[in-house]
């Protein structure tokens, strides 16, 4: 319980990094070890709830999904919309909508076989997940702080997923040069609104994203 | 001096969202015992200095938990568990206001705050970076009013509450940097703190 939140994920990093070959702008500290129970990739259907579908939450934040594919033979991302209590699917990764307040735009939630939310700060970072669910705020008001709320909740979203994707929020580094700005690699996964700190929160997948990914699932 | 840990959270109800309704575990007498599950890895509105806190807020006040919370658990069917599983969990927590620094509030005001933890199953589940509240712990707070209630919000969460610097606040034993109210000391938000302290006598 003592360890710090970045000491564990940099753990785990240290295993994958002779991965970055390849990858050379992938930080071993922005994507968590582990995977999933019995699953060695991360090929998954996300399941829009219903509560996710709002006028404000359309359907083409969600597709934005599918950015992810293409980047990792091991990485394939599906959509499938829960229309009239039915979907072309019964399990996948549950994609719900809630009121969330004015603050927290969406988050990822990993569980243990037994349904529990994992800790993340310590065993959701190196263990293998059971499960995991997405949860977008469908309070559009926590979006008006962009210059664009609806490519907020995309770029919101796409970070979501990205999380299930095992990938962190960047580690910052006042060293760091290259790719950064102010040591803040510019990157997807950075929390925040698009364009926030000067622009390294980027509303699109980045290379740094990639190599991460790359880096976490393989080529 | 240090003060006797005290309660925090009573639950008055725990209600699921489209689920069934919890009973909470009651009051937290101690959290030496209890454990510590920080869940979620979010997105949220950040705020990058105190400039921009200043010009969001509709309250940044001083002031002193003195109300045990209501909390709610919200659920939501797993079709991969076969069951309902927790998704989000708040607390709300009264606040008196003991200073104003910007906005419309009275000292001597009531507030409720909601924040993103609480008691499930006899775990601290937390969604914040924020620590939990302790009886009589002050905290400087910056926040905004819901617009269908009459809640306030910390403005992004972490962004939004920092240690008033001669307050006696309970230790928090599930926090590595208790003082500071967060559970790592990278989620504090130095920079913010140390033009607060330069510009307000709090």
């Amino acid at each position: 319980m003592k360890l710090k939140k970045r000491a564990i994920p940099m753990l785990a990093g240290v295993l994958t990094a002779v991965m970055l070959t390849s990858t050379a702008s992938a930080h071993p500290e922005d994507y968590w070890g582990g995977k999933y129970i019995g699953h060695e990739d991360a090929k998954f259907t996300l399941r829009i709830s219903r509560s996710a579908q709002t006028d404000f939450l359309s359907s083409d934040i969600y597709w934005s999904a599918r950015d992810w594919n293409g980047i990792s033979s091991n990485v394939r991302v599906n959509v499938s919309f829960v229309i009239n209590g039915r979907t072309t699917i019964d399990d996948g990764i549950n994609v719900y909508g809630d009121n969330l307040g004015k603050y927290l735009l969406g988050y990822t939630t990993p569980y243990d076989s037994n349904g529990k939310p994992l800790d993340t700060s310590i065993d959701g970072l190196i263990s293998d997940w059971a499960y995991a669910s997405i949860t977008m705020n469908t309070n559009s008001s926590a979006f008006s702080g962009a210059s664009d709320p609806k490519l907020a909740a995309q770029m919101t979203f796409v970070h979501e997923v990205g999380h299930v994707l095992k990938l962190t929020h960047p580690f910052i580094s006042r060293g760091l040069g290259g790719h950064t700005i102010d040591g803040k690699p510019v990157a997807i996964m950075n929390q925040g609104l698009p364009g926030d700190f000067g622009g390294a929160v980027s509303s699109t997948i980045t290379g740094h994203d990639k190599s991460c990914l790359k880096a976490k699932w393989g080529a | 001096m240090m003060k006797k840990i005290t309660a925090i959270i009573t639950v008055l109800a725990a209600c699921a969202s489209l689920t069934a309704c919890n009973k909470a575990p009651g009051n937290v007498q101690s959290f030496d015992d209890i454990k510590l599950v920080r869940t979620g890895f979010a997105n949220r509105r950040v705020f990058e200095d105190l400039a921009a806190l200043e010009e969001h807020v509709d309250l940044m006040v001083v002031g002193k938990f003195i109300d045990d919370s209501e909390q709610n658990e919200r659920y939501r069917y797993s079709e991969f568990f076969g069951k309902d599983i927790l998704y989000f969990v708040t607390s709300k927590n009264t606040i008196e206001v003991e200073k104003v620094l910007i906005g419309n509030a009275n000292i001597g005001d009531t507030l409720q705050i909601v924040q993103e933890y609480g008691i499930v199953d006899g775990d601290l589940v937390t969604f914040s970076d924020l620590t939990p509240m302790q009886k009589g712990d002050e905290w400087l707070f910056f926040l905004t009013k819901d617009s269908d209630s009459d809640v306030y919000y910390c403005a992004g969460d972490s962004d939004g509450r920092y240690p008033v610097p001669n307050a006696e606040n309970e230790p928090m034993p599930l926090s590595d940097c208790p003082d500071l109210g967060v559970y790592d000391e990278q989620n504090f938000m130095w920079n913010i703190y140390n033009e607060i302290l330069e510009k307000y006598d709090i």
